[in-house]
Parts: C-alpha cells; sequence; structure tokens
C-alpha cells in the first residue's frame, strides 16, 4: 500500500480520505455498535428474501403487461432479490419506453409480497408540422429545420433546439421577429406526441446597407451592382445566393479562378428591421491556362481542366487537368501523348501562369486488340466490359489510351476475381507500328490461374431461419465458384432477410479457410447472431384531414403485432404513395433506440392538394393533315392545340378521383368527365372507371365527326403481365361537313347510336411502355353492337395486334415487329336499323358499308403505316376521293432500332431506326383475306381514269423508311420519313370545288414528327 | 356514532396501499441508479469507513451518489468486467483485513451482529469489493503502462516532501536508495489518479447524466405532458 492513495480513485472506490492519507488511522476511531432502530434500512432493502406472490407492471401505455413480465429477472413465486429487482427496472427502462420507473410493495394476508413497476411514460414524436410559413421558407422546410425526427424521443431539449432551427432558417429569409408556438397533442396510450409549431413570421427585413471589405479589385458600389443587393430590397436566401453566384461568376469570367467571396458579417437593426450584408472578398490573382504544343480549343481546355468548374487552383486538380488532356490526345490517336504542367507566378504579380506542355507524339491507329489466354469467358464476355475499341465505323482512331488500358485490365480481373480466379493475372503489350507505321496493337494476355471453388458451407448460429430458408437467398453455393464479392453480397442478403422478420440488431460475419489437401476448395463459414425479435406494436398514422383511415389502413402491409418488416414498411410507403392521394409519406419506428420488443409504428401523411389544374399546348407536324375540300390527301401541315384538366382527388375521403379533360385542336375537339375506382369490391386487382365524352374530331378528312359517349369500364388485373377489360360503351355519333358525296353514300351522314359491351385482353411483357427493347404485347379486342344493347346498327368487331421486341448484338440493338388485324361484320339487318334515304333512284349501298363511319378502321400516319399520311390508308369515295374507311385492318411494321448514335452533343440520347410497314385497310374482311398477297393496286387503269366509277384499294401497301428518336424523360421524340412503293391510284369524278374530273396518286414521301415510338 | 362506525369499517375493509419500495435517484448513460443502490453503498461505505449511521448527513449520501456515477461512468467503459473480476480468495482475504480492522467483527456472531446493525448481508459487502477490485484493475490496466517516473522527480518527492515529513516527526531519514521504489510507486499512483481524474472529467461532459430528486423535491427531466 502506498504511503499516498490517490485521492480520486479513493473517492470513486470510497476509501475514506483520512484512511487514505495514514493508514495506520482507517482503523475505526471507535468500534461500530449495532445501530439504532431508526437506522435500520428501509425499502427494497428490507424486504430480501420474501416470497413474491405477483409482478405487476403499472402505467398508462402498458396495454400488454404480458410482453414485458418475461423480460423480468424477478420473478412471481420466487423469493424478492433485491439485485434482481434492480435488473428488473434497468430492463424495464432499456426498454426505451419509461422515462422513471419505481418499486411498490404491498403485503398480502400470507405476509407475501406484490410488487408493482409503476413506470411513467416516455413521450415520442407522432408528428411534426408546421403552419404559418411565409414561403418561403415553406412549412416543409422548416419542419425540415427543426431537425426533429419522427418516431424518436421527445424533451423540452429537442423542441428549444427545433425553435431555434426555424428562428434560423427565418432569418434567412429576413423573418428576424417571428413568433413561434409549439402546441402538443398527447398520447399516452401510444406514448406519442404530435407537435404543432404555429409561426408567425412578422414583417420582413430590408437590406440596410452592403459593405465590402477584403481586395475586390473594384469598387463597392460596383461590387453591389454586380451582386444585385440594394439598400431597401427584401431579405431573402435566394438573393443572397444570386448575389453571392453572381459575384463567383464575375471573377470567373475574368480567369481570376481563386476569387473568395463570402459572406463574413450580417448585422440585424430591430429599431429600423434592416440587416447590413458585409462580403469579404479576396479576388485573387488571374489565372491563365496555356497549352504548349498543341492546340485545343479554349471550351476543351475548360472541359479537360477541372480548376475551372471547382474554381479552386491546386495540384491535385492541375495533375487531373493534365491527365484529361493525355487522355483527350490518346483517344485522337496520340497514344504516346506525353503532358506535363509548370505554373509561374512573379512575386507581387497579379497574374498566374499554368502552361500545359504537350509532346504528342506520332499519331496511330489503333487497329487490333488481341486477348489471349482466355479459357474460362468468351471473347464477347470479355469485350462488352471493355472500354478499349479498335478504329472502325465512326471511331476513325479507335479508343485507346492508357488510363482506358488500366480500367479495361481492372474490369477483367474483377470478373474472374468475382468467379474464383483470384490469382488471376493480366498483362498488356501495347504495339506500336504494328504491320505498318502508325498502327497500334493491343495484346492482353491472360493468366487465370486455378479456380477456387467453395468447399463446406456452414451455416451457424441460425434459428428463426431454417439453413434451407438461408441457402434460398444466398447465392454461395458448394461446388461453385468462391469469390469474395459473393460473400459480401450474401452478407447483405441474409441480414435483409432478417431485418425483413424483425430482427433490426443482426449481425453476419463469415470466416473462410482452404480446404486440407485442396487449396482450390474453400470452406465457407457464415455466423449469424440473430438477437431479439422485434415485433409491431400498433401502426400509428397521422396527418389525414379528408382521406378516410380505412382506405390508408388497407394499403398498409405492415401489421400490428407482426415482426418489424423493413420491406413491409417500404411496401406501405410506396403503396401510399402511388395512391396519389399524398405528398409526403413520412415513416419511422417509434423508440428506435430503446430495446422493447414490441413498437410502434409511426406514418405521418401530408394529403396532397384534392384539386390539380393542369393546362398544356402541343403541336404535331406531318403529312397527311386536314386542307380543305379540294385536297382529299391532305397537306403537310401543324396541327396546334390546347388542354385544360381538372382533377379532383380524394373524391369523399377515397382514392377515387373525379376529372375534367378538355382538348381543343385542329385535328380533334373533346370534353370529358370521368370517375375513377381503383379498388372495386375492395379488391387490388379490380379498377372501376366511368367515361362520358363529348368529342369532335377533323381528323379523317372525310368528315367531321361528334361523338357523344358514355362508358363504363371494370379492369381486372389477373397478374403483373395480363390485364382484362370489360366495358359497356353507349355512344351517338353524328358527322358532318362531309367532303364525300351525300347522295351516292348517304348512310355515312346519318347520325347513329352505338351501344357495344366489349372486351379487351392485354398481356404486356415489355420492359418499358414508353420504349421497349424486349418482351411482347399482345392485346385481343372484341365488341358487339347490337339492338340489344340500344345501338342502331349491329355489328361485330374484332382485333388483334401482336408486337414482340429482341435485343441483339451485345444486346443494343433492338428489332421490333408488330401485327395487327382487326374485321368488322354488321348482322341483324343493320341496314334496316338506319333509315335510308328516300330520295327517288337512290340505291341502297351494299351491306358492307351500313357500319356507321366512324365505327371503321381506318390506318395511316406515324402509330400505324407511315407510308400514309394521317388516316389516308383504304378505301375512298371515287366522288371527292376522301377516304372512307374499311371493315378490315391489317398492318405489319417491322424495325431496326440502333443504340444510341455516337454523335458530339447529344450525349447517348439519339438513335436510328429503320423500318417497313405494310398493310391496309380494305373493303371487308373477305376483301382482306382475298387480297392478302396482293402488292399492286388491281385494274390501276381504271383508278387513273377521272371518270372511272370503280376502283380497288384492296391491297398490301408497302413502305420502308428511316427516322431518328432523340430520347426525352417523356418518351423519345421522333422523327420518320417513309416511303411509299405502292402507292394508291384514285378517281375523284366531281372535285368539291368545281373543277374537271382528275385522279390523284397519294404520295410517296411522308414524314412525321411526334413523341413516342410506333409500337 | 353508527355512521363513524361504518366509515371505520369501510376504512379497515380496504387493502393495504402499496408502499414505494425503491425509486430511481440517477440515470447514468442509461444505467439506472436506485434509491436502494445508493442506500446500500452509504451503508457499506460506513462500515468499511467505520463511521456510524447516526452520524450520518445528507451530504454524506449526495457523495456516495456521485461516487456511484462514476462507479457506472467507469464501468460502462469496461468491455468484459468478468476478465477483471477477483478470485473468490481475494474476496475472502479483503473481507478478513475489514473484519480485522473492526474489533466487533472479531468472532462470527459478532461480525453478524455488525452486518446486521448496518442493514446488510455478507454478500452486500462481498459485492461491494468486487466492484471496486473490477475498477482498480480496469484503471490499472488502462494507465499503467502510460506512466513513466524518472529519477529526477523521485528525487524532488524524496527531497522535498519524504524528509520534511520525518523531520517534523523526529523519524530517521532513510537514503534515498532504500526509499526509491516506493516513491516511484506513489508517483505511478500519483500519475494514474491525475489522468483519471481529467479521463472521469471527460466522461462526464460526455455522458447524459440526469439526477432525478427524491419525493418533495421538483422533477428534473423527462416529459410529462
Amino acid at each position: 500500500m502506498p504511503l499516498f492513495r490517490p485521492v480520486c480513485l479513493a473517492f470513486v472506490l470510497c476509501l475514506g480520505v483520512c484512511r487514505a492519507q495514514e493508514p495506520d488511522s482507517a482503523k475505526p476511531t471507535a468500534s461500530p455498535g449495532p445501530a439504532q432502530a431508526q437506522t435500520t434500512p428501509t425499502g427494497l432493502n428490507n424486504l430480501q428474501g420474501i416470497k413474491v406472490a405477483a409482478i405487476e407492471i403499472k402505467s398508462p401505455s402498458v396495454e400488454h403487461p404480458e410482453w414485458l413480465a418475461p423480460l423480468l429477472p424477478q420473478k412471481v413465486n420466487e423469493p424478492l432479490d433485491k439485485y434482481q429487482v434492480r435488473r428488473s427496472v434497468q430492463v424495464l427502462y432499456d426498454t426505451g419506453r419509461f422515462a422513471e420507473i419505481q418499486v411498490e410493495a404491498q403485503r398480502n394476508p400470507q405476509g407475501e409480497i406484490l410488487l408493482t413497476f409503476a413506470a411513467r411514460e416516455n413521450f415520442f414524436f407522432g408528428s411534426i408540422r408546421v403552419e404559418g410559413a411565409p414561403s418561403p421558407p415553406t412549412d416543409n422546410q422548416l419542419v425540415n429545420a427543426t431537425r426533429l425526427a419522427l418516431g424518436e424521443q421527445f424533451t423540452e431539449g429537442k423542441i428549444k433546439a427545433a425553435i431555434q432551427g426555424i428562428q434560423r432558417s427565418l432569418q434567412e429569409d429576413g423573418y428576424y421577429k417571428p413568433a413561434i408556438q409549439p402546441f402538443y397533442e398527447w398520447d399516452s396510450r401510444n406514448q406519442q406526441v404530435k407537435v404543432l409549431f404555429t409561426v408567425e413570421a412578422g414583417a420582413q427585413a430590408r437590406i440596410g446597407a452592403v459593405y465590402v471589405t477584403g481586395s475586390p479589385g473594384v469598387s463597392d458600389d460596383e461590387v453591389r451592382d454586380q451582386a444585385g443587393l440594394h439598400a431597401g430590397d427584401r431579405i431573402s436566401s435566394a438573393r443572397l445566393t444570386r448575389a453571392l453566384q453572381r459575384l463567383r461568376k464575375s471573377y470567373q469570367k475574368n480567369d481570376r479562378l481563386e476569387a473568395q467571396v463570402t459572406v463574413s458579417a450580417r448585422v440585424y437593426h430591430p429599431e429600423s428591421n434592416t440587416l447590413d450584408y458585409t462580403f469579404d472578398i479576396v479576388r485573387g490573382p488571374q489565372v491563365d491556362v496555356k497549352l504548349e504544343g498543341a492546340k485545343l480549343s479554349r471550351r476543351l481546355i475548360k472541359k479537360l481542366v477541372p480548376i475551372f468548374e471547382e474554381n479552386a487552383v491546386d495540384e491535385d486538380l492541375l495533375n487531373e487537368g493534365a491527365r484529361n488532356i493525355r487522355d483527350y490526345f490518346q483517344t485522337q490517336g496520340h497514344f504516346d501523348a506525353a503532358v506535363t504542367y509548370t505554373q509561374e507566378q512573379a512575386p507581387g504579380s497579379d497574374h498566374r501562369y499554368v502552361v500545359y506542355q504537350v509532346n504528342q507524339g506520332a499519331r496511330s491507329r489503333f487497329v487490333e486488340l488481341e486477348i489471349r489466354g482466355n479459357r474460362y469467358f468468351r471473347l464477347e464476355d470479355l469485350r462488352e466490359r471493355m472500354a478499349m475499341q479498335p478504329a472502325g465505323g465512326l471511331i476513325l482512331w479507335g479508343l485507346f489510351s492508357q488510363s482506358l488500358l488500366a480500367r479495361d485490365i481492372q474490369s477483367i480481373q474483377n470478373l474472374y476475381q468475382g468467379n474464383g480466379f483470384l490469382q488471376v493475372k493480366v498483362t498488356p503489350e501495347v504495339q506500336d507500328n504494328y504491320q505498318d507505321k502508325g498502327r497500334l496493337k493491343v495484346t492482353l494476355t491472360i493468366t487465370e490461374g486455378p479456380q477456387s471453388k467453395v468447399g463446406k458451407l456452414v451455416i451457424e448460429g441460425n434459428s428463426a431461419l431454417s439453413a434451407e430458408e438461408i441457402r434460398g437467398v444466398i447465392a454461395a453455393t458448394e461446388g461453385q465458384p468462391y469469390s469474395d464479392a459473393v460473400l459480401v453480397s450474401d452478407q447483405t442478403e441474409v441480414m435483409d432477410a432478417y431485418y425483413n422478420r424483425g430482427f433490426s440488431n443482426v449481425k453476419f460475419d463469415y470466416s473462410t479457410q482452404p480446404e486440407a489437401g485442396d487449396p482450390t476448395r474453400i470452406d465457407v463459414t457464415y455466423k449469424i447472431s440473430e438477437g431479439p425479435e422485434i415485433y409491431v406494436d400498433k401502426v400509428l398514422i397521422s396527418g389525414l384531414h379528408f382521406t378516410r383511415p380505412n382506405v390508408v389502413d388497407r394499403e398498409m402491409k405492415i401489421k400490428a403485432e407482426a415482426p418489424i418488416s423493413q420491406q413491409q414498411m417500404l411496401d406501405s410507403q410506396r403503396r401510399l404513395y402511388d395512391m396519389g392521394l399524398f405528398n409526403e409519406v413520412n415513416m419511422a419506428v417509434q423508440n428506435p433506440e430503446g430495446e422493447a420488443t414490441h413498437k410502434n409504428i409511426n406514418f405521418q401523411l401530408s394529403e396532397a392538394k384534392r384539386y390539380t389544374f393542369n393546362y398544356g399546348a402541343g403541336l404535331q407536324v406531318q403529312t397527311g393533315q386536314p386542307a380543305g375540300t379540294t385536297n382529299p390527301q391532305g397537306s403537310t401541315g401543324v396541327s396546334p392545340n390546347v388542354s385544360f384538366d381538372a382533377t379532383r382527388q380524394n373524391f369523399r375521403g377515397r382514392n377515387h378521383t373525379v376529372m375534367l379533360k378538355t382538348r381543343y385542336g385542329n385535328l380533334d375537339k373533346m370534353v370529358l368527365i370521368g370517375y375513377v375506382a381503383p379498388r372495386l369490391l375492395d379488391s387490388e386487382n379490380f379498377f372501376l372507371d366511368f367515361t362520358s365524352l363529348y368529342g369532335q374530331t377533323n381528323d379523317v378528312k372525310t368528315y367531321t365527326a361528334r361523338r357523344l359517349e358514355g362508358s363504363v369500364e371494370v379492369k381486372h388485373n389477373l397478374d403483373r403481365a395480363t390485364t382484362l377489360l370489360y366495358r359497356a360503351i353507349y355512344r351517338r355519333v353524328s358527322t358532318s361537313d362531309l367532303k364525300i358525296d351525300p347522295n351516292l353514300v348517304p348512310l355515312f351522314s346519318q347520325p347513329v347510336r352505338v351501344g357495344m359491351p366489349d372486351f379487351n385482353y392485354l398481356r404486356n411483357t415489355r420492359d418499358s411502355d414508353i420504349e421497349s427493347h424486349k418482351g411482347s404485347l399482345l392485346t385481343l379486342d372484341l365488341g358487339v353492337a347490337s339492338r340489344v344493347f340500344g345501338s342502331q346498327p349491329s355489328f361485330v368487331r374484332i382485333s388483334v395486334q401482336n408486337s414482340s421486341y429482341y435485343q441483339f448484338y451485345k444486346r443494343r440493338w433492338v428489332l421490333a415487329r408488330s401485327t395487327r388485324v382487326g374485321a368488322e361484320e354488321p348482322f341483324a339487318g343493320t341496314s334496316a336499323a338506319i333509315a335510308a334515304p328516300t330520295a327517288p333512284g337512290q340505291t341502297a349501298p351494299p351491306p358492307s358499308s351500313f357500319i356507321p363511319l366512324p365505327e371503321r378502321f381506318l390506318a395511316g400516319g406515324s402509330t400505324t403505316h407511315r407510308g400514309f399520311g394521317v388516316n389516308q390508308a383504304g378505301p375512298r369515295d371515287l366522288t371527292t376521293g376522301f377516304q372512307l374507311g374499311g371493315e378490315a385492318l391489317f398492318l405489319n411494321n417491322v424495325e431496326l432500332r440502333t443504340p444510341p448514335l455516337p454523335f458530339p452533343w447529344v450525349g447517348n440520347n439519339l438513335s436510328a431506326v429503320v423500318f417497313n410497314d405494310i398493310g391496309n385497310v380494305f373493303t371487308t374482311p373477305i376483301d382482306m383475306v382475298h387480297n392478302f398477297l396482293r402488292y399492286k393496286q388491281q385494274n390501276r387503269a381504271s383508278c387513273l381514269d377521272p371518270a372511272s366509277q370503280s376502283c380497288s384499294f384492296n391491297y398490301v401497301s408497302v413502305a420502308v423508311g428511316a427516322g431518328i428518336r432523340y430520347r426525352t424523360p417523356v418518351g423519345p421524340v421522333s422523327f420518320d420519313i417513309g416511303y411509299n412503293v405502292n402507292p394508291p391510284a384514285f378517281p375523284i369524278n366531281h372535285p368539291s370545288d368545281g373543277s374537271p374530273p382528275r385522279a390523284d396518286v397519294l404520295r410517296h414521301f411522308n414524314f412525321f414528327f411526334n413523341i413516342g415510338q410506333t409500337f | 356514532m353508527r355512521l363513524r362506525f361504518q366509515l371505520v369499517l369501510l376504512l379497515l375493509a380496504l387493502p393495504v396501499n402499496a408502499q414505494v419500495v425503491d425509486r430511481m435517484v440517477a440515470v447514468v448513460n442509461k444505467r439506472v441508479v436506485l434509491e436502494s443502490e445508493l442506500e446500500q453503498t452509504t451503508r457499506v461505505e460506513c462500515l468499511v469507513q467505520g463511521k456510524t449511521l447516526e452520524k450520518l448527513t445528507p451530504a454524506d449520501t449526495a457523495s456516495v451518489l456521485e461516487r456511484l456515477i462514476d462507479r457506472s461512468l467507469l464501468q460502462q467503459q469496461i468491455m468484459n468486467g468478468a476478465d477483471l473480476d477477483p478470485a473468490p480468495e481475494e474476496v475472502a482475504a479483503q473481507l478478513k483485513e475489514l473484519r480485522a480492522q473492526l474489533p466487533s467483527a472479531a468472532n462470527d456472531d459478532g461480525w453478524k451482529a455488525l452486518l446486521s446493525s448496518y442493514g446488510l448481508s455478507q454478500g452486500d459487502v462481498e459485492d461491494y469489493f468486487i466492484v471496486q477490485s473490477r475498477i482498480m484493475r480496469f484503471v490499472d490496466l488502462r494507465f499503467r503502462g502510460l506512466v513513466r517516473v524518472d529519477k529526477i522527480a523521485i528525487r524532488a518527492y524524496y527531497e522535498q516532501r519524504l524528509l520534511p515529513q520525518l523531520r517534523q516527526r523526529g523519524a530517521p531519514e532513510p537514503p534515498l536508495a532504500e526509499v526509491s521504489d516506493r516513491i516511484e510507486k506513489i508517483l505511478v499512483e500519483q500519475s494514474i489518479d491525475e489522468m483519471m481524474g481529467r479521463w472521469l472529467e471527460t466522461l462526464r461532459a460526455q455522458a447524459h447524466i440526469e439526477k432525478i430528486a427524491l419525493p418533495g423535491a421538483s422533477v428534473a427531466g423527462g416529459a410529462r405532458p
């Protein structure tokens, strides 16, 4: 024992100071005698050893004490152990649910103890809202400024910090005198508190003065002008950001790349509600970047040397610039290019010179890339991972540089190592002047080495998930190639599987050991420490004002008393977003740090505006547009249109939507009122849709159709790819502004009422509906219009479309094809159903003509047959030359879509197509069958006779063409030119303008400018 | 009269109210310190220091609470306490040493009576020694390797502190070589103590320490609706 006992340690360990100073004096001065009565222990220390008859856990928040009781070390019917009782208090405290716990005891008549743990609950944030934000900052920005997190424990300190955060955020926008008041809604049962901060922002401060310090190089007034800040302007963060950007840009423009512009002080004057800014500006030297030994445009230098982008000059950035310049020259064929740089700045000078010395070397063509030694992987597998590319096509010099070579070697090594070849080596050899001067060959020699495979795979420590379940999610398998990457990915997979079963504290570790006697086989052991399983207590939803709670409940994948699953939480969040009723869906586990076995889940929802209004304008440019009564082919033109839509979401508290859509344009005018109920009979797979519309279409040049339509539609999603549509359509269509001769084809001009149940089968396995690369689309549409359904004409309509998409050549090219066949057939004496004209001498048209004009098939245009203008295909009225549509349709489109074209400026967004469209609209289905292989217009000479009374259009028209596609977020913008190989000829017996009869041939060339792919 | 009788009967029929037997007095980084623990530690310390319980003051209790908080902070730094636990023989030796210092604990009956008078069991005292040993070992492990004492410091201690004390007592003055090792140990202990003092300050500054006032005082911390 040392002479001096350290005081601090003695204090902690309670070694009496007097005893510590002098060991001999440690002995008690007087032997303590038995303590007096008042010194007997009280409370828990006095109950040691007495039998505990019952244990109760008492708190307003404890609805299920049975979830907590098993955690307590002190058990019922056992003697009270004060140490176990203390541990029990600690266990309850560790759950995080309680702020304070006290132990109460009561004796029963048998002298046993009834033990009660009385706890005061903690509160957690159940929702965090702000109202009254001046915008900017918005309510949401102020919520973020509070830095409060949903589900976390409430403390007064956090509220104070939150108010300070709101104040700071408001000050950024000039609100220096806000009144911020927190309001609480306490919920003991669910241990949550909903916090609402009300904000009264007060008057917005204005700029008092703008001071400038440092070395701006210009007058203070010039700085103020450049910044755009003037006394009296309102304070706003956006204004200040713009000011800083302007100042920095102005210095950058003058090559002062190291200019530092900061706001060094803001002084608020409450008496005048003004704020003074002080800008500290150090403009730095003018940096002059030059190239010696080569020429590059200034734009390219700025792109390659990152000092311009980073607004700083240092060795790292200058070195990166040198590498970028070297790589640029190497990709231009100067494979031996070397770039160094020097910096110069004379003392006291305002200029710094950065000079890049470029030694371009000779220019070569990268003519050959040879890869040797690969046995496990095919050459194609390796090449598709490589960036180096020999010269060919648009790549004149080949793609080669030292950094590309290093990157490709690394890619190959990663590929091999990921497949068990842990000792793989890739040795490059670059041959200049290969076979001839200026030709470069690169040879990569791969030494694969032995392939390691997984030996024994042992899984330890799992009990909630069986070994089979774990093996189902992992990639490592006995006998399969071994790689570290697989083990790391297995770790993620296994942990995710556990997270989704409520094991949020799961730990995963793996170890490997080469098998004795066979070092290429590696035994793998996965060690899992599951930790406790955490369950959902309740799902607490806040933020519903208009939405009915059951509408939200049914979207919840996470349910009470089930294990907390991350995946289910995310699914629930996604489904709530998908409803479109909520702007924001925040979710969190309540009491995240507590060790409770059951936890509440908070969802804080922010309802979206129920009314949305959209308006827009667009235009189509194409051939074949309506062009008056004298031009049956239409003309090339532009069709502008405007639209206005109003949508009422969250109708009656459900995710039902009522909408009004209007369109007004040259080609069509429409008013639509719709009602959409996404869940019919509470099933996710059924959608109900009511629509009524009034439309007027002019896109068919023959007439103007007015359509009044009502429909009800039930959509049934069979699975992810398959959808059935059951529709009942009732419409009245009338035509006016008829270009064809009403005396000759009178029935076309009659108003007609069509009632039609319709069935549609849709199977869609395409990877993307907007721009498909693979998969297929099959649609079958069957409708029957009959008097039974209130229809005037009776006819059957069937149409089938099948499209498929194939990727080939490194999956970069796409071959797309589509076939459409449609047929209509009148029945049940349709001719009698519609009053025929009674003018003497008129004869009834053939039965096939009785299907009303707007119900007939039409084709031609960017989405059907690019050999025709819009809706120009098919039979025509020989009197006026305008198209009539037909009762049968056949179209076949084949399109070859290229990968992105390597053009400058457009990135990977521009691609091209070549296509072949064949098909036509036929008079009747029989005509389609009989003329399916006819590629020339029948009796064309008769069609070219202006006075001819007969002309057949029943043949297959062929078009070839090409187009380009520019990718945009809303789909590709497309421009196509189609060449019709065999356009139809037709007579015009009585042109509308009174000119002599003539014959016409549809134009060979048509072009289309549109958004979206053809199919 | 009849009404009073009925009231008395009613009161007798009511179950006896539960008594609060323990409550939290502090939380140190989520580690709860209970009133019973504070009382028990206070009593053990009194026993070890030879203080009678009658002389116990609220300041003593507050001082014990501070020590419990420090002890808790240090225990939270110990990753694996079992490795640092003393062997049963060591605990028994410490117990024996304590009893040797307490005349009334010479025989077993006296020891039991003494423990009983303090409201303690032998297990309570043993538990106290175990915690004490664990912390001492941990502190030793953590800091002893960091301490270096040079000869100048030893000579300075010898000349400036030890010799004046001995001269004051009139005790003989041993040569430096004879007491050099003992002085080195003292200086090492002092250095360890200084380092631990600084460390404890840091731990306290970083820790969340909440002291909960006993009934009658205003409640600190926590949140109530």
